[in-house]
């Protein structure tokens, strides 16, 4: 059960002056209960990848598959396909359009023929997961806050019950509380088993937080692996399309000044280990 | 899978050709001289005519013949309607008959005439849009409309509106795509059912684009107000517009063009 790219290209506005290969030869798997980052600069094809992930955009040459289901199936396995796949945009609040916070989150499981009862339960479920009292369900989404708005997106995603989810840059544009308090909701909702893609230019998060990262650069994969795997490389020499963290660069050049500490992004570790430098 | 990727309707395509370079001005009136001389073809066998004026326009502005004509597109089904409801519902000599619905040869004329007439309409206006960028198409309305500022009319406020509105024309259509692929990516079904049931698919797209288009009205208000923008008054532009003596010829060559079409097309 896995979401399986292959040597997937994409063409924007084939056969017209302005055709821009946005993705050439990108291969990916993302399993449930994993948390998959891609990173790469503005242009790179992240949000092409994400959009291909569940059938909004078909491959132009290779695959993508769903639990073994080519996105170029016919019309009823693509319903399937984007409800198994949630994708949740850069920006999502401008998707909101209903009269009640209830009525945006029916949206989605009434697509797809969901009964009533069940759509209530998993709207309840939903609005939880995602730390939204239900004394909202009659409220507007308009009159929700910025980051309210955000989670309520998200969990108008999840109501349908997705097996993984993709979101384009969610932390884009919020503060650094409702940043922390989403990244520790997916990290939870990984942990319950739903994959997750996360597309971000944020190197850092994506060290921090992620199983595994895919390094995109002009649409093509220059790096794909660990975190782990990634700072060796890193230390080794830079990567293609990559800028380094502060805290990272700051390590370099505290290594190259002859300390011997360890090559993270984790600062407590890194604090201790300079302590124990500077007193020996 | 494209959504809203095929509108050419006032889309500029920039090219250095004398058409190009004329002056908005000229070209504008020459527009309206044009089509002033569509509305007078009555026989729908002038139209080749028309047609072949359109074809040496189009050489001359350097604008792909395809291009031209997919301006068209917008408005094939409105041209069938109407030429459809005048070849069913004009009177006069039938010439076929089923039932209750009768063909005349006079609705033949009519709707041919009617058809064609709007077609032309259509393409020889694109024209306009085709080969003057909207900020000069703007200040050619300001320039023209000016004579008329004395009488309150606001001259430049309306051109102003009118770039900003053309302005944002292709960013309401990307906005749109974005709302339209999140709404799919939620299960809608936009594709499928009848008419009613398509049109109510499209209320989760119509409502945040509303929503999108007041907040972008405003930060414009915001931003042109930071900036101390004051409308008309006392405003001096970057490039003045220049009429040149090309400018004197091109029109007076429109209006003999069509001025000769008209009295070719009267006496029969």
């Amino acid at each position: 059960m896995s979401i399986r790219v292959d040597s997937l290209c994409h063409v924007y506005h084939s056969g017209t002056p302005l055709e821009t290969q946005a993705l050439s030869g990108v291969d990916l798997l993302v399993e449930r209960g994993e948390w998959v980052a891609v990173v790469g600069q503005t242009g790179s094809g992240k949000s092409t990848l994400a959009q291909h992930l569940n059938a909004l955009l078909l491959p132009s040459s290779g695959w993508v598959k769903v639990d073994n289901i080519p996105t170029t199936a016919g019309a009823a396995e693509l319903r399937e396909i984007r409800r198994k796949v949630g994708l949740v945009f850069q920006y999502p609040e401008h998707q909101l359009f209903a009269e009640s916070v209830r009525e945006e989150m029916a949206f989605g499981p009434r697509n797809w023929k969901f009964p009533e009862e069940e759509i209530e339960r998993s709207t309840w479920k939903a609005l939880d997961l995602l730390g939204l009292s239900q004394d909202l369900l009659d409220r507007s989404p308009l009159q929700l806050s910025g980051g309210q708005k955000r989670r309520l997106c998200i969990a108008s995603v999840l109501v349908s019950k997705p097996d993984y989810l993709v979101l384009d840059e969610p932390t884009a544009g919020l503060d650094a509380n409702g940043r922390n308090e989403l990244l520790r909701i997916l990290k939870k909702l990984v942990e319950e088993g739903l994959g997750v893609v996360h597309v971000t230019h944020d190197l850092e998060l994506a060290l921090t937080m992620a199983d595994r990262i895919l390094v995109l650069e002009k649409g093509k994969a220059v790096f794909c692996g660990t975190p782990e795997s990634l700072l060796d490389e890193l230390l080794e020499r830079p990567v293609r399309g990559l800028c380094l963290p502060p805290l990272l660069e700051f390590v370099s050049r505290l290594r190259s000044y002859g300390y011997s500490v360890p090559y993270t992004l984790d600062s407590e570790l890194l604090a201790d280990c300079l302590e124990r430098e500077i007193r020996s | 899978m494209k959504f809203l990727n095929h509108l050419t309707l006032g889309q500029y395509v920039p090219a250095d050709s004398p058409v190009h370079r004329l002056d908005p001005r000229c070209k504008i009136l020459s527009v309206v001289v044009l089509l002033a001389g569509i509305f007078l073809m009555v026989h729908p066998v002038a139209f080749l005519a028309w047609g072949g004026l359109l074809l040496v326009l189009a050489r001359f502005s350097r604008v792909p013949f395809r291009v031209v004509l997919q301006g068209a597109r917008p408005v094939v089904m409105l041209v069938i309607f109407t030429a459809g409801i005048h070849l069913f519902l004009t009177k006069g000599v039938v010439l076929w008959e089923w039932g209750p619905v009768s063909v005349t040869r006079e609705g033949v004329t009519m709707a041919l005439r009617m058809g064609l007439r709007l077609f032309f309409l259509v393409l020889f206006a694109g024209f306009l849009t085709l080969t003057t960028s909207p900020m000069e198409l703007s200040d050619g309305l300001e320039s023209l409309f000016r004579p008329f500022q004395r009488f309150g009319f606001p001259a430049h406020e309306m051109a102003m509106m009118m770039t900003i509105s053309l302005r944002f024309i292709p960013t309401l259509f990307d906005e749109t795509d974005r709302i339209l692929r999140a709404q799919l990516a939620r299960g809608a079904d936009l594709e499928h059912g009848g008419l009613f049931r398509r049109l109510k698919a499209f209320i989760p797209v119509l409502v945040p684009l509303f929503v999108i288009v007041f907040q972008r009205a405003e930060d414009l208000a915001l931003a042109m107000e930071a900036r101390c923008y004051q409308g008309g008054s006392g405003r001096t532009r970057m490039n003045p517009l220049e009429w040149k003596k090309s400018d004197t010829f091109a029109i007076a060559g429109v209006i003999g063009i069509v001025a000769f079409f008209v009295l070719l097309d009267l006496k029969g």
